[in-house]
């Protein structure tokens, strides 16, 4: 009987191998870049280019603790970037999931939002309107569509964008990067590269101290 | 009063009766079957997550990640199927037994080098939950149905089983 289970398996691990690489190949194959700023993460970019000082997010729109820390630092970091100190990528990722799209739809609408102008507003509604559950259907298209209108979108560009799925393949790639480059978890922060403990980063004083540190105080 | 050797010891008491054993394996293959088809299916919608949940356990190469990743699930819907069947059983039992300690032993490691991983058996992406990682919880539940499939491998010959047929 052993060969029988020693034929079933291998014919698992070969069909599996194939079926699964095919369909993770399509799926990422169908990149669309978006023409707004992008940092070196893939993450939308705000903020003066010229700044000195790069605070990257890697954040998951169904992450509570994203949600938090949003609450937490979103003030001092609003003030980082208008003062021309720090430049912010958020890389939206989809992590949570599971047997969802919700975490690759909303990070997807945020990418719309960011081409439609309206990145930093679109993100702050997203992590403030955060369901209680995950995975629970709240992010649905027309919720999605809904929140872009609260934060200003007016442009019928922006319903297609996010209805067509049109950066689910950008943000595939950006989460499987995220992955490979040993982001383990949401949020991961960086400041100029080095990540920092989400502590420090919710720390309006620590935050402060670690952006003039890398030479945000210059 | 009754003398000592009437009385039926607690142990022989509660002793399951021989001509059941077969039933409590085919119970035990058929629980079985059931939590393979469920972590086979809850993986196999989504091979990119699959890919960062192996890849968050720091243990493979790069290189190994994405077709252990790709080929568990059917691995574990294929031994569904045969435990369902009750074909090949106890092969199907012991390689069963083998998986877990793999998964036992990758949870347990992940636990003592301080990660903070979700184990990933039922899907997902390897993220750990908001309240932080349950391998305590994830390592009783391995160790269960690691218990089950001991108990397919070296117990009784168990009941509607595809098996039997050849037997007979």
């Amino acid at each position: 009987m052993w060969w029988v289970l020693g034929a079933v398996i291998v014919a698992a691990v070969v069909v599996g191998v194939l079926v699964q690489r095919s369909r993770s190949e399509t799926e990422q194959a169908m990149v669309t870049r978006p023409t707004s700023a992008v940092g070196p993460n893939g993450g939308a970019l705000v903020g003066d280019a010229n700044a000195p000082v790069t605070i990257t997010e890697y954040g998951d729109f169904q992450c509570p603790v994203c949600a938090r820390l949003h609450q937490l630092w979103g003030p001092t970091l609003d003030q980082l970037i208008q003062s021309g100190q720090v430049k912010f990528e958020f890389v939206g990722l989809a992590y949570l999931d599971q047997g969802t799209t919700e975490s690759l739809r909303s990070a997807a609408a945020a990418t719309c939002a960011a081409d439609a102008g309206t990145f930093l507003p679109y993100h702050d509604t997203l992590y403030n309107q955060q369901s209680p559950t995950e995975n629970s259907g709240f992010l649905t298209n027309q919720r999605l569509v809904a929140f872009g209108r609260d934060a200003g979108i007016t442009d019928n560009t922006f319903t297609r964008c996010v209805d067509s799925g049109r950066f689910d393949g950008w943000v595939r790639k950006n989460t499987d990067a995220a992955s490979s480059s040993g982001v383990r978890g949401t949020p991961t922060v960086l400041i100029d590269g080095k990540v920092v403990d989400n502590a420090d980063a919710a720390d309006p004083s620590r935050l402060a101290a670690l952006v003039a540190q890398a030479g945000g105080g210059r | 009063m009754r003398s000592p050797d009437t009385l039926t010891s607690p142990a022989t008491r509660h002793r399951i009766p021989p001509q059941w054993w077969p039933w409590c394996s085919t119970a035990a293959r058929l629980v079985l079957a059931g939590v393979w088809a469920w972590a086979g299916v809850a993986k196999v919608g989504d091979p990119d997550a699959s890919v960062r949940a192996v890849r968050a356990y720091e243990i493979l190469p790069e290189t190994i990640v994405k077709p252990f990743a790709w080929g568990l699930p059917f691995v574990e819907l294929a031994l569904a199927a045969l435990l369902l069947l009750g074909l090949a059983t106890r092969p199907a039992a012991w390689v069963s037994a083998g998986l877990l300690l793999v998964f036992v032993a990758g949870t347990a490691t992940a636990w003592a080098r301080g990660l903070q991983i979700d184990c990933g058996c039922f899907g997902g992406g390897g993220a750990a939950a908001a309240d932080g990682p349950r391998y305590l919880r994830e390592l009783g539940r391995d160790g269960l149905f690691l218990c089950l499939a001991i108990l397919v491998a070296a117990g009784a010959p168990s009941r509607l089983a595809l098996d039997n047929l050849a037997r007979d």
